[in-house]
Parts: C-alpha cells; structure tokens; sequence
C-alpha cells in the first residue's frame, strides 16, 4: 500500500513537472509578444476624400507617389500591379470631363474579404482592407469580386523590397491606405504628394477631423454606392 | 564471468576446444562467445568492443577539424541580444515571429522590438547590409546547416533599412 502510494506520489509529481515544462515556453513566448500600442481600433474609420474639382487631368502625381512608396512598377504590361490608378471620365451628354484617381475603397462590407478562401483578404478594426500575404494562395478570387477592379496579382519574382512593404510573388495586393504609415502617425503617400490638396485624409468616425467636416457639409458619392459596400474612400463632384 | 567455459577454453581468450568437436557451433555452451576461429570470454568481449568504442568516440569528439566542419559559421553583424538570450532565440524566434506577423498585420500591434525589421537591423551583415546575401548571412547560416527552407524573405527585405533607406534616397 505504502509502496502504491509513493508512486502514485512520484507519477503526479513527474506528471506535473512535464506540464510546467512543456507550458513555460508558451507563456514565455505570451509575455514577450504582447504587443506595445493599442493596435487598430474599431472606434477609427480611416477614410479619404477625394475633390475631383482639384485633381487635375494629366497629374499623375499620386501614382508616382505611391509607386515609389510602395515598390511597385507599371509598365502598361497587362499584368502590371496598379494600387492606383488616374481615370478620365467623360459625360457624353454635357460634355463634362472629369479626372480622379482610383484605388481601393476600402469598403465596410468588402467583397474580396466575402470571397477569400483562406482568410487571407481581411478588413482591419480601423477599416483598412489588406491581403494578408502569409496567408494569400493567389487565387485571385477577390480580383473576380472587387467591382473597383483594385488589386492586382504579383506574376514575377520580385528583389529589394521597402522593408516597410512586403511584396512577393503569389499573392494579391492592393492599396493598403499605407497602413505602415498610418500605424507610424503619418498620412498615405498620394495625398501627401498630392500637388492641389485634392486627396484629404483623416478618421471619418471622429467628428472633429477635417474630413468628417466636410463629409457633413459637402456632397460626397460613394462610387457604386448601389452595391452598398460603404466604401471609406468618397469623392466630391462627380 | 569466472565460470570457465565448458567446451575447455578454461575462459580465457584463447582457442576453443569445442571447435574440434564442432566447427559449426556458433555459441559455446558456457559464457563464450565463439568466432568461427577464436572462442572470446564475454567478458573479454564486451570490455574490448568498450575500450574501442571509447578510442573513436574521443578521436571523433578532439579531432579539431571536424569540430569546425559541423559547426556552422554564421556572421551575427552587431549581434548583441534584446529580446531573450541566444539559446532561447534559437529554439523559439520561428514562433515569436510568426506570432509577431498576425499580430502586427491583422491587428496593427505593432511591437518595432521584436519585429522582423528590427531582427535584421542588427543582425544584417556589417559588410553588405544584409541577412540572407551569402552563405554565412545570419539567417542562411543555420538554415541551410539545419536544412530549413527559409521563406520570409520571398515577401520580406533581406536588407537593413537604414541601409535600403540610403540607397533608395534619389
């Protein structure tokens, strides 16, 4: 009897000895990766305004902007990224020409995060849209479901990335608002190089920022706005 | 072991007896083992395949040029440790990073310590500002010794920022 009970005894203390030891890691591993910061928050709603009465036709300022930015390179091949893009567009009754640039929406009820098979596409708390390339397979099926036609796939290897944007073969990207700018108090890259102020950018949910302002006060459209998507991206004249 | 064989080799190393008698006998009937040529005592037997096992072992464990060769030779550029020490980092930083990758891209906690970025700020070599561009670059080191395919930097820079930021300043 006193024998059973020993090991009893010793099996219970070994037994407990393998949990600690086979937990501590995890813990170990919880403390240190407990983030700094609050993260992005569901009570932001990053969002841009885009004044087509500033954005002049031919200006290509942003594009460039975010190009070099970003890393990436259109050379009109068909398979070219392009997180932005100029259009002209032109009302064939009255004649009226406009030019704006288009990019993601960033949408509240994105489409391409419905579609994704992997999780990868997903909506941040602050509203920002973003594939998430560790998990991307590139099937491109939210290429198929954005109606903004806002992302594109990577075809080619690619070598000497911004260490701020990840960038690789395989996947889908798109605009990511500059997500690794926002996170360090900055704003997106094409409204800062924006020559005519016509890209405003600013937290649509505060109702003292610029943009919430002037969302309030102007008339703004939601390009398809039929689709009821919520786009955070908003245009004034068109 | 003291016990001498019964086929008459008394238990020393010498020439079995019972080999005359029986040429096909593998195991002598006593505590010997029998060679088809020499009938060994098992205790003979053990502490000579011992005393053999230890020769190598020390020859394998001194030999200075193996020690180097299986060793693999990495550049650590500034080194120095920030987020655990060496022994912990190597067993786990493949699980921090991963951990550290959701966290910063799904929920924008962002930690600049142990992020990617500030890994490679560091650890990139002095001479070309970078982890992965030779054989002996800090993270191709090890993972071409271990045989671990290395994938981040499919996506990732491989390149110090500071030193990307110089080079991209035009």
């Amino acid at each position: 009897m006193n024998d059973l009970n020993l090991q009893r005894r010793n099996f219970l203390k070994t037994s407990l000895g393998a949990a600690a030891v086979a937990i501590a890691p995890g813990l170990m591993l919880f403390k240190v990766a407990q983030a700094k910061g609050e993260g992005a928050s569901s009570k932001v709603r990053w969002g841009m305004l885009i004044d087509t009465a500033q954005c002049k036709p031919g200006c290509n300022e942003c594009v460039t902007a975010c190009s070099r930015e970003n890393g990436w390179v259109n050379e009109n091949r068909p398979t070219d990224p392009q997180w932005i893009r100029k259009i002209e567009i032109k009302d064939i009754s009255s004649g009226r020409e406009l030019s704006l640039p288009m990019m993601c929406q960033h949408c509240e009820n994105p489409p391409c995060v419905d579609v994704c098979p992997t999780n990868a596409s997903m909506k941040r708390a602050d509203g920002i849209v973003l594939v998430d390339k560790h998990r991307c397979i590139g099937c491109r099926y939210c290429m198929m479901a954005c109606p903004y036609k806002a992302r594109s796939f990577v075809h080619e290897p690619l070598h000497d990335q911004n260490p701020d944007v990840p960038r690789g073969k395989g996947t889908v990207e798109s605009c990511t608002l500059c997500v690794h700018r926002i996170d360090n108090g900055q704003q997106p890259a094409c409204a800062e190089a924006c020559p005519n102020q016509a890209i405003l950018f600013g937290d649509l949910n505060d109702p003292a920022s610029a943009i919430a302002q002037k969302v309030k006060s102007v008339a703004t459209t939601q390009v398809r706005a039929d689709l009821r998507l919520n786009p955070g991206v908003r245009y004034q004249g068109l | 072991m003291t016990k001498p064989c019964k086929s008459g080799c008394e238990g020393a190393s010498l020439r079995c007896a019972m080999l005359a008698s029986s040429p096909t006998f593998k195991v002598c009937p006593g505590r010997c083992v029998l060679h088809v040529l020499r009938c060994i005592r098992l205790a003979d037997f053990f502490k000579a395949s011992f005393a053999v096992f230890t020769a190598l072992l020390t020859l394998t464990l001194l030999s200075p040029a193996n020690a180097m060769e299986t060793k693999p030779k990495i550049d650590i550029g500034k080194g120095g440790q920030c987020v655990k020490d060496t022994q912990w980092m190597r067993r786990n930083h493949m699980h921090l990073l991963k951990h550290q990758r959701d966290e910063a891209l799904r929920k924008g906690l962002r930690d600049p310590q142990i992020s990617l970025k500030n890994c490679i700020e560091c650890h990139a070599s002095i001479r070309d500002d970078s982890v992965i561009a030779r054989e002996d670059s800090f993270c191709v080191a090890c993972h071409k010794y271990e045989a671990v395919k290395l994938d981040c930097f499919e996506c990732h820079s491989g390149k110090r920022k500071t030193a990307w930021l110089k080079e991209h300043a035009q």
